[in-house]
């Protein structure tokens, strides 16, 4: 028997006991140990292919013809044992890594925006898309801005009406009263801003404000109110009743109406309520909401700020926050605005 | 105003509608109706009855057993009418012959169906009414007993004014002309354009002047013509009243809600319900002379009707006799000499005073009538006169007779108003209604308003009792109100400008959404606080205290947003909720010229409006802008934004293990300043740790930024002390922080540059770590600033990704671990650019007084 043919038969002993143990094997760890086993620089492979360098030329491409064969088939069985193992571990670790997505994330998602900021953004919007700006002005307010530029003079029934609530400060105007007030509307605004802009002017003001009024469902010391200016020349009531019909369409729904009713507010003359149809009553008849005051800038108001009345008309109205988020919204307490219960801030 | 529909029809031709259809009309034409009350509806098998005779119950001490009769003849006993009715009763204010209600069996009066009852063994065949069981009036002393001659046995709404409607009229501003029936009935003339009949009734026939015997009447002077437009004063001599007004003139009292006295008493109040004009009656027995009209003088005394010692002032202006005053004019007569039924001489006095004048004095004593309330509104200054005949004729009317000694006036009624020229032209531009000037006329016709048109221009003459129009603006209202509101088109005005938020408005809504993106949910809350609140950012400074508060909790108005945002985490917590994270943004409020003064002024933008509000100038109608100095300040109110965070971190569905942190709040404060800089490095808030009251004392920081003379605190960020939360009964932990945001607004509203991007660089970064060991005495903040500053321009990010205490480390110290990305736009770093800045950290830190582990 030559030499090759030992060696021959030793490889296919050594192949046998290779396949044998690549296929026993159950981890990549126990594939690798029959690696080295079999195919390493210590194993019985290495050698008859140390035996190489032993035998004759002739018989050389036989035997290197018989490793190369041997290593095919081995590492053929090491590859596929390989891919079907790698292929169960992954398995593995995927099933370890099951996790129960109907369990609720950790994550604190982000919060809500305020009923009265939601409602107060849409009814800014609104007019901001018709092409009205919006001011501001200071809710610690003087008297002066809040009333006498509003054509309210200090022993007007009105200025008893609105409730004030005053500063311990020690000022007081011309008529002994105190100076410096919570602003009972938002107008004071509309003073500032003509004071120091001519017309055109059309601007929302939206705005904490204030009465001395005891919380109760209906009634809170404070609220917020948006009031609307626009004054130019040739602004007449039919540009009023168009602009607040194009807000109420947007604010309760396009199939609105509004009816202007004669009212009487000493900042505004004409003056009108402005009910906005809400469904019809038992009776067929439209049922109508008063939603807010309006009316032609009275001319006082306009010399005060100093707007020539010859020149400039112009309109206002009035609105309350809470009150069309209450309408919109079914708020029945207005209470539920100010104590900032998080079941309340949950809803909307 | 109330409002009978009957007594209404006596002026005014009422259209054949429902009462609600009426009182709808009536609100789109500016006469708002609050409701319609129907007193005594639903009374049914009620009829007037004759007492027979009455004797007490056997059982009953305070109970009559009545036998009455519905038969018409009273001499007849009840026997020919076959009907005797037998009852019980608990009244005593009536007599056999009495003409009283009777409420039969199967009848029904409001709230009461009646069947036969026996009532301590005695059979009651329904019952006796009083004034108020038929809802005709309060009165529930006894039953109601009617005039002898009321005809027996009809049904009673033939006698009383049963179920008929009342409307009850919102009177709104200077509209006083309808604060009476006359007035309403006039406006619903205008208004329908229908038939009205202005009442004209006749003085009594006086002695001609100058009057003598029989009587001497009482004189009048006005003294203070500037409160006192008109005085009519009638003497009457022999007066003889009935001891109570009919029926019919108590009802319609009742109807409008004013309680009967006394005949004198009640025919006034039903002249000034009537007509609108107030009137007082005086017993001139009582009287120590003539009378005068004069201001009071300072600290004169009267007792008025309602027996209150009044003390008057000279604004107050008074109807007074040589001994002083006697009535508090336009308000309320005095207690001295008012009529009572011994009255044999009497003064009715019709006056017109001065609105402003009532005004003030009804305001400052706190006192306001009936009176008053249309005196204030303006009363028609042509009426004193026809207000007197007018109670001379009811006078008559309900059977008084008296002897006219005298009619004594003092001024002059004001018959016709200043004429006004308006253009029509304009009328039209300003209701923006097509409207002519011939139907301008025709409208304001309607409303007694005298107006000739020449073309365009129109001369206007109001009627005596519209005080209210004056002005071009004002008749065109009445054209509009009469024309019809919903006339008036609907058109969209021109485009006058451009709209839209300004670059503040726009930033306060991303501040908004950035905070509340981390988990807080926005509230808002009344901005008063009490004496006892937790300091917020630059605590210390004086309250805005308010002069009439709701409440002493509510005494001042917040100097800081904490509170507010403290009572909702505890209204929270009583809900047993687990966590609480909430944000605020309003305006706080502090006097001017504290601390946060000087931090506003530094941090004052160029080109920014004043961050002050200021009154305005002491002249503000005549725009002469007087400097008055500092003291036409309003005080200090920036706006703000605040957090509150307690208990534990959660969603809706999930609590998280973590409570919420000071640096959660902190995180929050971050974001807001990368919001609002110019580009988002540009506002570094610095966190220095301060100990103020209240607060944790190593976990509460003050946020800074750089003034121009060195930082200045914008915010406080900081645990609840235990005990302060405690007090509170907050469960631990609970963070709060506040930030001022105005500065940063300003700089928005006055305009910036938008952010302008730096290249990127494609050169790879190389990384460095670096660890230091710090004693917990020495700030983080302090060694990253000057890592930051030894680095330089190489320092692309740094960021800490380790806190560490324990081994090895000593007790105090604790070992923090910092990423470090350096960058260079023109080269690639190598290994000793690395050396170098690991060298150069090193020092720094040592400066700084930490130690680089290595």
């Amino acid at each position: 028997m030559s030499s090759v043919d030992t060696a021959a038969d030793t490889l296919a002993d050594l192949q046998e006991r290779a396949l044998a143990a690549i296929a026993a094997a159950t981890t990549l760890d126990d594939l690798d140990e029959a690696r080295v086993t079999f195919t390493g620089r210590k194993s019985d492979l290495a050698t008859v292919q140390q035996s190489m360098g032993r035998i004759s030329a002739e018989e050389r491409p036989v035997l290197g013809k018989a490793l190369n064969a041997f290593k095919a088939v081995v590492e053929g069985a090491l590859a596929d044992q390989r891919e079907v193992l790698e292929a169960a571990a992954l398995d593995r670790r995927l099933a370890g890594e099951r996790l129960d997505l109907t369990i609720p994330p950790l994550a604190v998602p982000p919060g809500r925006p305020h009923l009265i900021s939601q409602v107060q953004d849409l009814m800014v919007d609104t007019f901001v898309a018709m092409g009205w700006r919006v001011a501001d002005g200071p809710e610690v307010e003087s008297a002066a801005y809040a009333f006498d530029a509003m054509n309210i003079p200090p022993d007007h029934p009105a200025r008893q009406d609105m409730d004030t609530i005053y500063l311990q400060d020690g000022r007081v105007d011309a008529y002994g009263l105190p100076e410096v007030i919570l602003r009972p509307h938002t107008s004071p605004v509309q003073a500032r801003v003509m004071r120091t802009q001519q017309p055109p002017i059309a601007i929302v003001i939206p705005g904490r404000t204030y009465r001395n009024d005891s919380v109760d469902a209906t009634h809170s010391p404070v609220f917020t109110q948006m009031e609307g200016l626009m004054v130019g020349e040739g602004i007449t009531m039919a540009h009023l009743r168009g602009s607040l019909q194009a807000f109420a369409r947007a604010m309760f729904g396009p199939d609105r109406d509004i009816r202007l009713r004669p009212s009487m507010f000493p900042f505004t003359e004409p003056s009108a309520e402005v009910d906005v149809s809400w469904g019809t009553n038992p009776d067929g008849t439209t049922r109508w909401l008063e939603i807010l005051g309006s009316g032609m800038v009275d001319p006082l108001v306009l010399s005060w700020c100093g707007i020539d009345p010859e020149r400039y008309s112009g309109f206002a109205f009035g609105i309350g926050v809470e009150r069309v988020a209450m309408l919109r919204h079914g708020v029945s307490d207005i209470r539920d605005f100010y104590e900032g219960d998080a079941r309340f801030s949950a809803q909307f | 105003m109330k409002l009978p529909l009957s007594w209404l029809a006596t002026y005014v031709d009422l259209p054949d509608l429902p009462v609600a259809e009426l009182a709808e009309t009536m609100g789109r034409f500016g006469l708002e109706v609050d409701a319609i009350h129907t007193p005594g509806a639903g009374v049914t098998g009620t009829t007037v009855a004759r007492v027979l005779a009455w004797e007490p119950h056997p059982d009953a001490d305070r109970l009559r057993v009545v036998r009455i009769t519905h038969g018409d003849d009273p001499a007849d006993g009840g026997g020919a009418g076959g009907d005797v009715v037998e009852l019980v009763c608990g009244a005593s204010n009536f007599d056999t012959g009495d003409v009283v209600v009777h409420a039969g069996v199967g009848g029904s009066i409001p709230g009461l169906v009646l069947e036969a009852r026996e009532l301590r063994g005695v059979v009651s065949n329904g019952m006796l009414c009083s004034a108020r069981e038929l809802e005709l009036g309060e009165d529930h002393d006894g039953i109601m007993v009617l005039d002898p001659d009321t005809p027996v046995g009809v049904d009673v709404h033939e006698v009383l004014p049963l179920g008929e409607p009342v409307i009850d009229l919102e009177v709104k501003g200077a509209r006083g002309d309808v604060l009476s029936v006359l007035g309403v009935a006039r406006d619903l003339a205008a208004v329908l354009d229908v038939g009205s009949v202005d009442p004209v009734p006749d003085l009594p026939p006086l002695p001609p002047l100058p009057a003598e015997p029989p009587g001497d009447p009482v004189e009048v002077v006005i003294e203070a013509p500037e409160g006192c437009r008109h005085f009519a004063a009638l003497t009457l001599d022999d007066v003889q009243v009935p001891a109570a007004s009919p029926w019919w003139l108590r009802q319609r009292l009742a109807q409008v809600g004013v309680r009967a006295i006394s005949p004198l008493v009640d025919i006034t109040n039903y002249v000034m319900m009537e007509l609108g004009q107030p009137m007082h009656a005086y017993d001139a027995d009582r009287l120590a002379g003539d009378l005068s009209v004069r201001w009071a003088t300072d600290g004169e005394v009267l007792v008025t009707l309602d027996d209150v010692e009044r003390t008057l002032t000279t604004r107050d202006l008074v109807v007074a006799d040589p001994s002083g005053p006697v009535g508090l004019a336009g308000v309320m007569g005095g207690d001295a000499t008012e009529v009572t039924a011994t009255t044999r001489r009497l003064v009715l006095e019709a006056a017109i005073w001065d609105p402003a004048t009532i005004r003030h004095t009804a305001r400052t004593l706190r006192l306001t009538s009936e009176a008053s309330l249309r005196f204030e509104r303006g009363v028609d200054p042509a009426g004193a006169r026809r207000a007197i005949a007018r109670a001379w004729e009811l006078l008559v009317e309900i059977g008084a007779s008296a002897t006219p000694v005298g009619l004594r006036e003092a001024g002059q009624p004001i018959t016709a108003r200043e004429t006004i020229e308006v253009d029509a032209g304009r009328i039209r531009g300003l209701l923006g209604l097509d409207v002519s000037a011939e139907e301008q006329v025709a409208l304001l016709a309607r409303a007694g308003v005298l107006a000739v048109a020449d073309g365009d221009a129109l001369t206007v003459t109001p009627p005596s009792w519209r005080s209210d129009l004056t002005r071009m603006a004002d008749v065109a209202e009445e054209v509009a109100r009469l024309h019809g509101f919903d006339q008036i088109p609907a058109v969209l005005p021109p485009l006058v400008q451009g709209g839209g938020l300004a670059a503040d408005q726009q930033a306060e809504r991303d501040v908004r959404s950035a905070v509340l993106a981390f988990g807080l949910d926005e509230v808002v809350t009344r901005p008063f606080v009490g004496d006892d609140h937790l300091g917020g950012v630059l605590p210390g400074g004086d309250r805005v205290v308010l002069a009439n508060p709701l409440a002493q909790d509510a005494a001042a108005m917040r100097p800081s947003l904490l509170e507010g945002l403290l009572g909702v985490v505890r209204r929270n917590v009583g809900q047993s909720r687990p966590g609480v994270a909430v944000a605020e943004f309003g305006r706080i409020f502090r006097l001017d010229g504290g601390p946060l003064d000087a931090v506003l002024d530094a941090l004052a933008p160029t080109g920014a409006a004043d961050w002050r509000w200021t009154l305005p100038p002491a002249d503000a109608a005549a725009g002469d802008a007087a400097a008055d100095g500092g003291d036409r300040l309003l005080p200090t109110q920036p706006r703000a934004v605040g957090v509150a965070l307690q208990g534990r971190r959660a969603s809706s569905s999930r609590l998280d293990t973590r409570t919420w942190s000071v640096s959660d709040a902190l995180a929050v404060f971050d974001e807001v300043a990368r919001r609002l800089g110019a580009t988002p490095d540009a506002i570094r808030l610095q966190r220095v740790a301060v100990v103020r009251d209240g607060f944790h004392p190593h976990r509460t920081v003050a946020l800074q930024v750089d003034g121009p003379d060195g930082p200045v605190e914008v915010g406080l960020v900081g645990q609840l002390h235990p005990s302060e939360a405690a007090a509170r009964d907050l469960p631990e932990p609970v963070v709060v922080g506040e930030l001022v945001l105005e500065p940063w607004l300003q700089a928005l509203a006055a305009g910036r540059a938008p952010i302008v991007e730096t290249p990127l660089v494609t050169r790879p970064a190389m990384i460095v770590d670096v660890a230091v060991e710090v004693a917990d005495e020495v700030a983080w903040a302090d060694v990253e600033a000057a890592v930051r500053a030894a680095v330089g321009d190489l320092l692309e990010d740094l960021r800490v990704f380790d806190v560490y205490r324990g081994d090895p480390l000593p007790a105090g110290h604790r070992s923090i671990a910092a990423r470090l990305w350096l960058r260079a736009a023109d080269r690639a770093l190598d290994g000793d650019d690395e050396a170098r800045v690991l060298a150069d950290v090193e020092d720094a830190v040592a400066t700084a007084g930490a130690r680089m582990r290595r």
